[in-house]
């Protein structure tokens, strides 16, 4: 994720000095616990095959657009996601005209691959990163028609859910939008528009929405 | 509002540690436990909204009462966390499918597992119906009418806004009324929102929740943690876990936790509940009952009531058609079409007619 206005920044520029895991003394000790524990080197992938884990990482990194620190991406999401579905845990339900889940991402990675041999020669892995892109693109664009027999929508919501869920409990996603993380026992005091905690950073660049295109 | 009236008919805010904690571990210790063979007067299914609060106020009438509910007895300190990945385990996740122009989602969207049932995780929105809700098909050709009318339910709503309690600005809309506590302070987002209402000329207010705004009995007030779907570990936040299930206990109900109900027992000759076969602990176990309740959500009751067909009932458990299961399923997957918002959406106020 950049900051936009034309030139990249990294995400520890828009809250300044800002970092989550500092605040972990001040959370309960059963919440610390489970957050700080996905921290730290991630498990071994269990529930993705080699290939599908190289077309997962490729996706899901495309997905989350992360910055990289000292070469290594902030948040594992791909082991994140195959905990998950190693796991067999769900969302509690699936849409009638997709498979099971596990089967759907299984499914979902070999039409990326045979997409990417297609157009351009070579497994989604190894396509370069705007091919990557734009074949994903497609799916996303076709909304609720048809992509390899399945309903682009509901594969896309399939991706996002899985992808989004796990980006965003880690801490360093926290980190990067200035999210101050669990508020038990503390609580907040000082709700309203503009009002911060005296332990939230002020965000350094608040005009800019690095969603918005043209900023 | 009058705390007396409340404590004399539940005092399950008074049954509440005081020192910080929030679980009274001696009444779940010294909890009635009735035998599996021992005929009790009422087995409910479902420990959840509906089923807590009949185990309450039956078990205060004298009823021999067990409810049984599928997933665990929460313990808010130790169960329960300030994040989102990790409160999982509170969602009702059993498969689902989901069909049609516009599904509803499963999952965390609404059922929970568990005693407290979805008010443990639901954002603690409690609007009364509109009394034109009761008419929808009469008057807006859409649902079904109710079989009862909205003064039926209202000393209802009053008593139970009070043992919740309910915190929200005066309700000007169908049959005005207030609520026992003061609106909440309001965020950024509702800041904005009623910044935009006033500018356009729409009515709008502090919407009713569940959450006390100021100590209620034993339970300390609301600290704005921000984790109201992730099961409140200030015990500020209502779910029957807290306001219904300790006087449940106090007054001799059983809780069971852990105990799925996989069938209700029919007798064949008289048409009457026996019992519900459960599941506990991988083992297969029957509850004798004069009587059954079933209060398992939407989804899970008629699915219960399907399950329990029997040579007498063929489709359906307690009934001869589908109509009933069928009616549930709908109220659970269908909305008007001309609403912009979800049933539980918290601007959903309707124009007086």
């Amino acid at each position: 994720m950049t900051g936009g206005a034309g030139e990249p920044h990294s995400y520890q520029d828009r809250f300044p000095g800002f970092e989550v895991l500092s605040q972990a003394s001040h959370w309960d000790g059963v919440t610390a616990d489970v957050v700080t524990s996905r921290v730290g080197p991630p498990a071994a992938p269990k529930f993705f095959t080699g290939p599908e884990e190289a077309c997962a990482r490729a996706l899901l990194n495309l997905l989350t657009g992360q910055d990289r620190q000292d070469g290594e991406l902030a948040v594992p999401v791909l082991e994140m996601v195959d905990a998950r579905l190693a796991a067999g845990e769900t969302d509690g339900w699936r849409y009638d005209d997709m498979p099971e889940d596990g089967q759907a991402w299984r499914d979902t990675l070999a039409y990326l691959d045979a997409d990417a041999d297609a157009r351009c020669g070579t497994s989604f892995a190894d396509a370069p990163e705007k091919g990557q892109a734009a074949l994903v693109q497609v799916v996303q664009d076709l909304k609720s028609g048809d992509w390899h027999g399945l309903p682009a929508a509901h594969v896309w919501s399939l991706w996002t859910r899985y992808a989004c869920t796990a980006f965003y409990a880690h801490p360093a996603a926290w980190t990067e939008i200035g999210f101050s993380g669990p508020a038990y026992p503390r609580g907040y005091k000082n709700a309203g528009v503009g009002k911060l905690e005296p332990f939230e950073v002020p965000d350094a660049r608040p005009a800019i929405d690095p969603v918005r295109k043209g900023n | 509002m009058r705390l007396r009236d409340v404590s004399a008919r539940n005092e399950s805010a008074w049954l509440l540690p005081n020192d910080g904690t929030r679980t009274n571990h001696r009444l779940r210790r010294d909890m009635r436990r009735f035998a599996d063979d021992d005929e009790i007067d009422l087995v409910i299914v479902g420990c959840g909204a509906g089923g807590s609060v009949l185990a309450q106020r039956l078990a205060r009438a004298g009823w021999r009462v067990a409810a049984l509910d599928a997933g665990p007895f929460w313990d808010p300190d130790t169960d329960w966390v300030s994040d989102e990945a990790g409160s999982h385990r509170l969602y009702w996740t059993d498969p689902r499918v989901i069909a049609g122009t516009d599904p509803v989602p499963m999952g965390s969207n609404n059922s929970g597992r568990g005693v407290g049932g979805s008010m443990v995780h639901y954002a603690g929105y409690t609007p009364r119906f509109h009394p034109s809700d009761f008419m929808t098909a009469t008057l807006d050709g859409v649902g079904a009418d109710w079989p009862i009318s909205y003064p039926e339910l209202r000393p209802y709503y009053e008593a139970i806004e009070q043992e919740l309690p309910v915190a929200g600005e005066h309700w000007p809309w169908g049959d005005p009324h207030g609520y026992p506590h003061r609106p909440h302070p309001i965020g950024g987002n509702g800041e904005i929102f009623l910044r935009g209402a006033a500018k356009l000329g729409i009515t709008a207010k502090v919407g009713p929740v569940a959450i006390a705004n100021g100590r209620f009995g034993n339970r300390p007030h609301c600290i704005y943690r921000g984790f109201c779907l992730q099961g409140c570990k200030v015990n500020a936040k209502a779910s029957p876990l807290i306001t219904h299930i300790p006087d449940a206990l106090a007054h001799g109900a059983e809780v069971r936790a852990d105990a799925m109900v996989t069938r209700i027992a029919v007798d064949e000759r008289t048409g009457r509940a026996t019992g519900v076969h459960y599941l506990s602990r991988g083992r297969e176990r029957f509850q004798k009952a004069a009587m059954v309740a079933v209060a398992g959500y939407s989804i899970e009751t008629p699915r219960l009531l399907l399950n329990s067909a029997s040579r007498r009932f063929p489709t359906a458990c307690a009934t001869t058609s589908t109509r009933l299961a069928a009616t549930s399923w709908c109220r659970a997957h269908r909305r008007p079409r001309a609403a912009s918002t979800p049933r539980s959406g918290c601007t959903r106020h309707r124009r007086p007619r």
